[in-house]
């Protein structure tokens, strides 16, 4: 049976526009055309029904890798299961300030989950920067280091929320796969260490980044280009594979599992026909053609300890079925594990129905597992809101299917943990007046190092390039060239300034930049830009402070800093607002930003050591 | 490959926009959501479906309709 993916298209927008979200046809659609291109559509078409019946679910996302492209795959997997969810990304490489901060998203989102997504080479950059030069001693205390963050930011979480958390476990090196040079042994002991810490913090679970190396093996799922570029690490065709992974393993954390599962017999729980081969040629042994389905009985009875239900539908004749459920050899379902038997010649969506009113759940609890094209599409017609995957004829293919149905995942601990979470959030917060971790002290930890220099030929090519391509945090968006800036920096009366920074986790380089002039009123900042991977660590107020300290040395007695708002460029004017600058009297605040040195200065941050001293200025012709 | 009404159907599913409003003027210019972030997740799943793959170059200068069809073409996509 051919799916024609415009008809459903077509179903699916006739659909919205009627307030509804068909999810029938959206679940056949993505496993008719599971890409990235379905699921942008699905998306919008779920958003634009506005369908009441779809839960509304709130995920977090704290990264330190660009995971927006994922975000379309992960919306639309949880539209086709029900939820409307909408999904906050915090800043690159921001988690400090989104966990510890009353500004960050966890204060202010109020997630229902929270996916920690951690990427090896932003979280642990001097595995890749300095991977030769390390020794074991140095490479054992940056796994420490990488441990201690997590268990610093899981302590943090558990203060102030208590949503589910979902950790990414380290990738190893994508670009590893032939030549071993150890760093996957070290991503291994951070996962190990991470693995451990977990332990101690109720409800957070671990989701292993490995699953999708194995997912996409011809070309690698690695792409060392996107990454220099925008800190994408993932090859275009490992996204869909991972961001489903992904979802598999969130579902659990966002809404109920399945309840029922409704198994048809021949074809589905063993191989052959009943009525055709009898009980002696049907096969669910362990060698093939019984192997697949021998393993798909083990699965479902594993579930069914977890407390699963089970359900047989199935068109055969019961004088025939029964003897093999109750004494067939090669059975592993029994009668016993079987909340409902309906082994007769009515139509499948009547059975089904009859059993769920007898156990009083909602049809959208119900898995329909059918090897019958036609008795899939029977039922998605008769009953939509029951969960019916598409499955393959293959056997081998159909049981990974069914492996991987994210409706069937279920979190290791039981749903007690999440209970425990909240208490345990209770009593952490008393707790956390006198010892619990704020952001200062968590910032601490990092370790963070600056240093400000001048502009000089070995830094002036990653100052053109930060011009180039610093949006959010970028008093101007002047996108200047390295001619522009000599130009600049060797005027008369003209500085520019570059911020280098580094910490326990390895070398990030030059991440800032203040370009600035002597003005008749005062120390004029023609442009600031910090990088965002720098950002949510205090780097922009330490920037700020010695500007201010340094202006007011020079006899200053005030720093103007020029804003021209670009629509991007929001958290740096966002920033001007919180330091305390007066704003010029535009309606847009573009124009200059005002800091009076003569009164209180911006204080450098306590967590962030500094590496020398910075420049000096030109002295004021007029104090 | 893909064709022209397929390109501007991803971009409008892509960017939250109704495909009919777009054309081969659109750019970040004229679409509000077409920021670098979602020209990324635009250029992966334009890659995925057309099954061509761009450089870090190609990224960069293909933020606008026009720039993304002849990138296409250039690899052989037709209208």
């Amino acid at each position: 049976m051919t799916t024609d993916i415009e008809t459903l298209k077509v179903q699916l927008r006739k659909a919205a526009g009627a307030g509804q979200f068909n999810r029938a046809a959206a679940r056949l659609l993505l496993e008719t055309a599971p890409t990235m291109a379905t699921a942008a559509f699905l998306t919008g078409a779920a958003r634009r029904s506005g369908d009441p019946s779809l839960l509304a679910r709130r995920l977090v996302i704290l990264r330190n890798w660009t995971i927006e492209p994922l975000l379309p795959v992960l919306e639309a997997l949880a539209a086709v299961h029900g939820m409307a969810l909408r999904i906050e990304v915090g800043g690159y490489g921001d988690q400090g300030h989104d966990i510890f901060d009353n500004t960050g998203l966890i204060a202010s989102a109020a997630p229902d989950a929270v996916l920690l997504a951690d990427y090896a080479q932003a979280a642990v950059p001097a595995l890749w920067t300095e991977a030769d030069a390390l020794s074991g001693t140095e490479a054992t205390a940056l796994a420490d280091a990488a441990i201690d963050r997590l268990q610093g930011m899981l302590t943090g979480l558990r203060q102030r929320t208590g949503a589910p958390v979902l950790i990414q476990s380290l990738a190893p090196a994508g670009d590893n796969r032939l030549s071993g040079d150890g760093r996957d042994t070290f991503i291994r002991q951070i996962n190990q260490g991470w693995q451990q810490a977990l332990a101690e913090h109720p409800a957070c679970y671990m989701f292993d980044s490995q699953a999708v190396a194995g997912a996409v093996t011809q070309s690698g799922w690695y792409d060392a280009r996107r990454w220099a570029e925008a800190r994408m690490p993932y090859a275009t065709a490992a996204l869909f594979p991972l961001a489903a992974a992904f979802y598999r393993a969130l579902h659990p954390l966002l809404t109920a599992p399945v309840k029922l599962v409704v198994l048809d017999l021949d074809g589905t729980l063993w191989h052959g026909t009943l009525g055709e081969d009898g009980a002696d040629g049907i096969r669910m042994d362990s060698e093939h053609p019984g192997a697949p389905f021998r393993d798909l009985q083990r699965l479902l009875k594993y579930l069914a300890s977890r407390g699963l239900l089970l359900a047989v539908c199935s068109k055969n004749n019961a004088s025939d079925a029964m003897p093999v459920l109750e004494r067939h050899a090669d059975m592993l379902l029994r009668p016993a594990d079987l909340t409902a038997c309906r082994i007769d010649w009515e139509p499948k969506p009547d059975n089904l129905a009859r059993i769920v009113r007898e156990l009083n759940i909602g049809f959208d609890a119900v898995l329909f597992l059918d090897d019958s094209p036609l008795e899939r599409a029977l039922m998605r017609q008769a009953l939509p809101d029951v969960i019916v995957p598409e499955l393959a004829a293959d056997p081998y293919v159909r049981l990974r299917q069914i492996r991987d149905l994210p409706c069937l995942n279920r979190l290791p601990a039981t749903l007690e943990d999440r209970a425990r979470a909240n208490n345990y959030q209770a009593e952490s917060q008393r707790r956390s007046a006198s010892q619990g971790l704020d952001m200062d002290s968590f910032l601490s930890t990092l370790d963070l190092r600056l240093s400000i220099t001048s502009l000089s030929a070995q830094n002036v090519a990653r100052a053109a390039q930060l011009c180039g391509k610093t949006n959010q945090f970028n008093l101007t968006t002047l996108r200047q060239s390295e001619a522009d800036l000599v130009d600049y920096a060797t005027a008369p009366g003209r500085t520019v300034w570059l911020v280098r920074a580094e910490d326990r986790f390895g070398d990030y380089g030059w991440i800032g930049l203040a370009q600035m002039h002597a003005g008749p009123a005062g120390l004029c900042i023609d442009n600031l830009l910090i990088s965002c991977r720098a950002l949510g660590r205090g780097v922009e107020t330490a920037l700020l402070a010695d500007l201010a300290w340094k202006g007011r040395e020079a006899g200053y007695h005030r720093l103007e800093l020029h804003y021209i708002p670009s629509g991007r460029n929001m958290p740096a004017g966002r920033f001007l607002v919180e330091a305390g600058l007066q704003a010029p009297n535009t309606h847009d605040g573009v124009g200059a930003w005002l800091l009076d040195l003569t009164g209180a200065l911006p204080v450098w941050p306590t967590w962030i050591t500094r590496i020398g001293p910075p420049p000096s200025l030109l002295s004021t012709g007029a104090p | 490959m893909m064709s022209f009404d397929g390109l501007l159907q991803l971009v409008g599913d892509v960017l939250m926009v109704d495909a009919e409003s777009l054309s081969l003027d659109s750019s970040p210019e004229t679409v509000p959501t077409w920021d670098s972030i979602n020209h990324l997740t635009l250029v992966m799943a334009v890659e995925e479906q057309a099954g061509v793959q761009f450089t870090p170059e190609e990224l960069s200068r293909t933020a606008s309709m026009r720039a993304l069809w002849s990138a296409l073409s250039a690899k052989g996509a037709t209208c």
